[in-house]
Formats: C-alpha cells, sequence, structure tokens
C-alpha cells in the first residue's frame, strides 16, 4: 500500500479502570486492534459490532479524541501521537473529520447554521477569501443536496435528516482524506436513511474520501461498505471484503449476528442463545465469545485466538481455522 | 373461547394534546385497532407518527395536555364481556391494569425500580393484585421463570446489574406475570442489540404460546415486524394508513407510504439502489389538507390534497388511499 495509505493503526489498545482507586478492575475497551485503510481507490471500511463493543473508543481514537493507552495510529504516512499541538489543530482537521450520531449536538443551537459553515471554511480549511470561502461552503451544501438557504436557519427549525446532511456538509468542508462516522443515521427515520448513506457513497465516488462507518446496523453496513470489521468484546473477530463475510461468515460470532438481523426477506429459524452478563466475558483469559460459543474448544478458554488469514482472503480471529489446534 | 374473540377492539379514536394558544398536536386522528386472542398486533411508523400517544390511549394513560376527544376503548375483561376502557371507574381501572391489560412502556430501566431487587418487584405485584402469601407468590414467581427459561438468581439482582436483554426480558416477565390478556410493548427491542433483541422476541412468542396472550408490538423497526407480527398497522401522521397481514403487506404493499419504507428497506444480497422518501414528515401541529401524506407521495391527485381518505378495506386489508377507490 506504501503511498496510498491513508490510515494504518497498529495494536491500538485502550484500558479503562473502572471501580474504585483500590478495588478497581481494569477493562480493556479496545484489545490490540490492527487494519489499515487506502489504496488506489478511497473505500468504506466499516466496524459493525454490539453496544459497549469498543467501536466508539476505536472511533475516538482515530478522531484523537482520547489518548489510546499503547499503539500507534499513522494518518497518511504521519504518526498521529507525534504529532506537535500546532500541527494537531491545524493539520489534522484538515484530513480527518467527524460525523456524530446526534446531529443537534454538533451544532450550537442558539446559531444559524451558515456563518459557522464560513467559519469552518476560514478556521478549519484555511480559505482566506470570503468569496472562496461562500464558494466551498455552497459546494459542500450541494454535495448534500441541501439548498444554501436550509443552512441560514437555526438547527431547532430543521429535521434530524437535514441537520445530519449540515453536519456532513461541514465535515467535507476542509476536503478531508479520511470521515469517521459513528452511528450517523442511528438516529433518522428510515424513509430517510437511505438517502444519507447514498451522499456518503457519492462523496467517495466523486470526492475521494474515505469512510469509518460505525454501526450497528448490519442491513446498512452491507448496503455501503467495501470492507467489514467485526467487533466483539474489544477485538476485531473478523475482517474482510463485504461481500465475503455476508455470504460466508467464518467467525461463530459473525454467524450469530448475522443470523439475528431482522431480515425482511427471510424469516428466523431456530433458537438463540444469549449471554448472561456483558462485564465477565472482558474478563476472560481466551477467546472472549468461548462462553456462548457453539464450536468451543479447550484452546479457546485457554488463549486468545490471533487473526488468521484464510483462503477467501478474509481474516479470523478463531482456533476453528487455525492449523495449531491442540 | 374462538380464535377469533376481539381481545382489544379501538373505535374511532381521537386524542390531541392541547398545549395552549390554540396550538392542537393531532397526534391520534380517528384511529381504529382491533386485536383478537393470541395476536401478536405490530404498529409500525417513524418517530413522532403518534405510535405512543396511541398506546397511551388505549391504556387510559390520559393526562393533560393529551385528551381524549372521541372514540371508543373496548377490552374483553371477561370471557365474552367487552368493557368500555373509559366508563370504568378508577378502582376498576387499576384492577384491570394488571389483569387484562399491560403496558411496558420505552426503556426497561425506567419501569424497574433501581432500589429493590428484583425479587421484592415482582412480589409486591403478587401482593397489590394477587392476594396471596409471600412464600406462595415467590413460589408462582419461580414457577413462572422457569417456564419461560430465566435464571432464578435474576430474582437477587438489582437491576443495573442485569444486562440489557435480561432486563427486559425481566420487565415483559413481570407485565404478564398476572396473566393479562393482552400487553402493550412499546419499542421492547429498540435499545438492544439484534442477538439479544432475538431473545425478547423469542420469549414474547413463547408467552403468547403458553398462555394465549395478545401483544401490540410498537417499533419502527421493519425488520422486527416481519419476524414477529401476524398483522401490521401503519401509522403517518397521527393516522392509520395501511393494516393487513404482515406477509401480505410486505409482499404486496399498497399505500404509497408503506411501498416507499418498504422498498428503501437495506436487503442483504440485494445490490440495488436504494432511494428514501423524498420530503419530510409533517408537523402535528399543522398537518397538510386531505391526505397527511401526499406531499411526499409520488402518485398524488388533485384529489388528495382536498379530500381526507378514508380507510377502505379490501378483504382483510385496509388501505387509506385515493388511488384504490372503487377497485375490489
Amino acid at each position: 500500500m506504501g503511498e496510498n495509505s491513508i490510515l494504518k493503526v497498529e495494536n491500538l489498545t485502550k484500558v479503562f479502570k473502572t471501580g474504585g482507586i483500590f478495588f478497581g478492575k481494569k477493562f480493556r475497551a479496545v484489545d490490540s486492534v490492527s487494519f489499515t485503510l487506502g489504496g488506489d481507490s478511497a473505500k468504506i471500511f466499516t466496524i459493525v459490532g454490539e453496544s459497549g463493543c469498543g467501536k466508539t473508543t476505536l472511533a475516538r481514537m482515530i478522531l484523537s479524541l482520547i489518548e489510546p493507552t499503547s499503539g500507534s495510529i499513522e494518518i497518511l504516512g504521519r504518526q498521529v501521537f507525534e504529532l506537535s499541538s500546532k500541527e494537531r489543530s491545524r493539520w489534522l482537521p484538515r484530513v480527518v473529520q467527524p460525523v456524530f450520531q446526534n446531529p443537534f449536538e454538533s451544532f450550537n443551537p442558539l446559531r444559524k447554521v451558515y456563518p459557522y459553515l464560513i467559519h469552518t471554511a476560514v478556521k478549519v480549511a484555511g480559505v482566506e477569501d470570503r468569496g472562496e470561502a461562500v464558494e466551498l461552503v455552497n459546494q459542500a451544501l450541494e454535495s448534500v443536496r441541501l439548498s444554501p438557504d436550509i443552512a441560514d436557519r437555526s438547527p431547532y427549525e430543521l429535521s434530524g435528516g437535514q441537520v445530519q446532511r449540515l453536519s456532513i456538509a461541514r465535515a467535507i468542508i476542509p476536503r478531508p482524506k479520511l470521515i469517521v462516522a459513528d452511528e450517523p443515521v442511528s438516529m433518522i427515520d428510515a424513509s430517510l436513511r437511505m438517502g444519507i448513506l447514498n451522499i456518503f457513497k457519492q462523496l467517495k465516488e466523486e470526492l475521494g474520501i474515505n469512510f469509518i462507518y460505525i454501526t450497528h446496523d448490519l442491513a446498512t453496513a452491507y448496503y455501503i461498505s467495501d470492507r467489514i470489521a467485526v467487533m466483539y468484546k474489544g477485538s476485531f473477530a473478523e475482517v474482510g471484503e463485504a461481500e465475503a463475510i455476508f455470504r460466508e461468515p467464518l467467525h461463530p460470532y459473525t454467524q450469530l449476528l448475522i443470523d439475528s438481523i431482522p431480515r425482511v426477506d427471510r424469516k428466523w429459524a431456530g433458537k438463540v442463545k444469549v449471554a448472561v452478563t456483558e462485564v465477565e466475558e472482558y474478563l476472560l483469559p481466551g477467546c472472549k465469545f468461548a462462553d456462548r460459543c457453539p464450536y468451543v474448544m479447550e484452546i479457546c478458554k485457554k488463549r486468545a485466538p490471533p487473526l488468521i488469514r484464510t483462503s477467501g482472503g478474509v481474516e479470523v480471529a478463531c482456533w476453528l481455522y487455525s492449523a495449531e489446534k491442540h | 373461547m374462538s380464535v377469533n374473540t376481539l381481545v382489544l377492539d379501538c373505535r374511532n379514536v381521537t386524542a390531541h394534546y392541547e398545549l395552549g394558544y390554540g396550538v392542537r398536536v393531532r397526534a391520534v386522528d380517528n384511529v381504529s385497532l382491533s386485536v383478537r386472542r393470541g395476536e401478536i398486533v405490530g404498529l409500525a411508523g417513524e418517530s413522532g407518527c403518534g405510535k405512543t400517544t396511541l398506546m397511551r390511549t388505549i391504556y387510559r394513560d390520559v393526562t393533560p395536555p393529551l385528551r381524549v376527544l372521541s372514540g371508543v376503548v373496548r377490552l374483553q375483561a371477561t370471557d365474552g364481556e367487552m368493557v368500555d376502557l373509559y366508563s370504568l371507574s378508577e378502582a376498576r381501572l387499576r384492577e384491570m391494569r394488571a389483569k387484562v391489560i399491560s403496558y411496558i412502556p420505552q426503556g426497561s430501566m425506567s419501569v424497574l425500580n433501581p432500589t429493590s431487587r428484583i425479587r421484592s418487584q415482582f412480589i409486591e405485584i403478587f401482593q397489590k393484585y394477587g392476594g396471596v402469601r409471600k412464600d406462595e407468590a415467590l413460589r408462582q414467581v419461580k414457577d413462572r421463570l422457569r417456564e419461560l427459561g430465566l435464571r432464578e438468581s435474576i430474582l437477587n439482582s438489582y437491576p443495573h446489574q442485569l444486562s440489557g436483554g435480561m432486563r427486559q426480558r425481566t420487565v415483559i416477565a413481570l407485565a404478564t406475570i398476572m396473566n393479562p390478556r393482552i400487553v402493550l410493548a412499546d419499542e421492547p427491542t429498540s435499545a438492544l442489540d439484534v442477538v439479544y433483541q432475538r431473545g425478547v422476541v423469542e420469549m414474547i412468542q413463547k408467552i403468547r404460546e403458553m398462555y394465549g396472550t395478545s401483544f401490540i408490538l410498537v417499533s419502527h423497526d421493519m425488520g422486527l415486524h416481519y419476524q414477529v407480527t401476524d398483522r401490521i398497522a401503519l401509522m403517518y401522521a397521527g393516522k392509520i394508513i395501511e393494516v393487513g397481514k404482515t406477509d401480505d403487506v410486505f409482499s404486496e404493499p399498497l399505500h404509497p407510504y408503506t411501498e416507499g419504507l418498504i422498498n428503501s428497506l437495506p436487503r442483504i444480497g440485494g445490490s440495488k439502489r436504494l432511494e428514501g422518501l423524498s420530503g419530510l414528515p409533517p408537523s402535528l401541529a399543522n398537518p397538510p389538507p386531505g391526505c397527511r401524506f401526499h406531499p411526499r407521495c409520488p402518485y398524488r391527485m388533485e384529489k388528495c390534497a382536498r379530500e381526507e381518505p378514508p380507510l377502505l378495506k379490501f378483504g382483510d386489508r385496509e388501505v387509506a388511499c385515493w388511488l384504490l377507490e372503487g377497485k375490489k
């Protein structure tokens, strides 16, 4: 990948402490996650998982909103945690931009949106000429299919779908290489969701913006992703081309997840085994899915499986696919 | 008792929020819905379309600014006896609320008392409505948990110690412990991940099979409706615009809104580019004249902006759309 590498994440780990000062437990919210994003054309890379699997923590580390406990993040060949504070506040926002779940929290409710977008063009994108800033903002609004007069209102006058489009427009003003979108459509009504996801596809194709799409919704993940990582209790269980993973899920957790989607074209068959509690599993020494796994072996309870590359190109963290089973 | 016995019959109910200064939010407007014994009826629609207000109206949980302006809600109190919920005394209503109709509002954490153990919450209900001694109540609760496949140890837990999926199943067990005829479940799985969601749904289906309980399942998730419900009612801007057998509605949606909604759902394995519906749901304080969907409707006619379409019956399907006028 070399030259075209947009993002390279290596052994990224975040440990949170829970409980009191003396008897607190450590809790690995993100545990040694590695992946790269880049290549000849822009991609949509989706991280899918249940609530509490660490996907938002991972996103926040990539956005430099929280510091990792260990590991490294390289953006366009530069180590993020070696950047000077000036570069972090100037260069980084021009390269990586966020889109959050609740669009109303992205904007000051008392301020009209348009001046804020102009401010973004001047301060973040570094445009000096006022006319050029207006041009840039109008282009961004056109990309998300909003007319400039909508941006001339206050956020509370607009619907959730419109405000989310505005926050996407804001994110593309600096022409970033990467947008990290954390559950961007989960608060949007079903009839308007596809419109927003289509904008992501279009921005990828027309402006060459890469996306990290964080979601719990597998159906929308299938709809827009090029590649998918299935995250379970802090680690990637399976990573690969979206098409391959949905066609033939390898990890028993991915299989359970895909089987549990309330599809609109096929009914559920059989019963599902549900985990007892949540935090306990984080403290298991071996594979964190061992307790719920129908194929559990002795080794699974003792050692965590590494990511194993299969012949189909998919990487899966499961001893079932390892030559070294016992 | 025949399978077709009505458990709930709600006719032409109109309930508005009267906010003063002439502002009136028409959250439920001339809505009729019936539920038969052992049936799971889905209520679908986008946020703010009146689903929860309709549930509150059916439960007679009506406090200002919400006001019921017209309509009748009848419930089957005993076999063969339908009573008008709004004509009951407060005391009789309280009794009905445990034994005949149960309501599970959205957000399980807000239903359970965070400061007491699950055990005492079950026993409290039993002592209030069951008229049995504490040890007998506990025995019955344990039996019920076993029947539903829940571990007895949850009784010793506080609500926050349970996972979201387990807590929601506990709430459902609690709401059905007195064997109500009908349960109104408002978004029972919306905060849960798909795997836990499936566990909750399996429990609802089990309760229906074992005790013949009817459910109204409120959800914005069309996939959930397809998986679980027998019949589905679609609500748009305070009105029910289509009702029918779930499989029929999904295979052949008749109302343009239903059609748009179902066609915008992503399908795994499908490669079609999907378009959402254009436009936005209307404000319920100032809904458009005529059909409330007409500003977004791709098939709108002149008549749609003038006159409101009634809910027309086609076999066991009901649809409120002028396109279908005169068709059979």
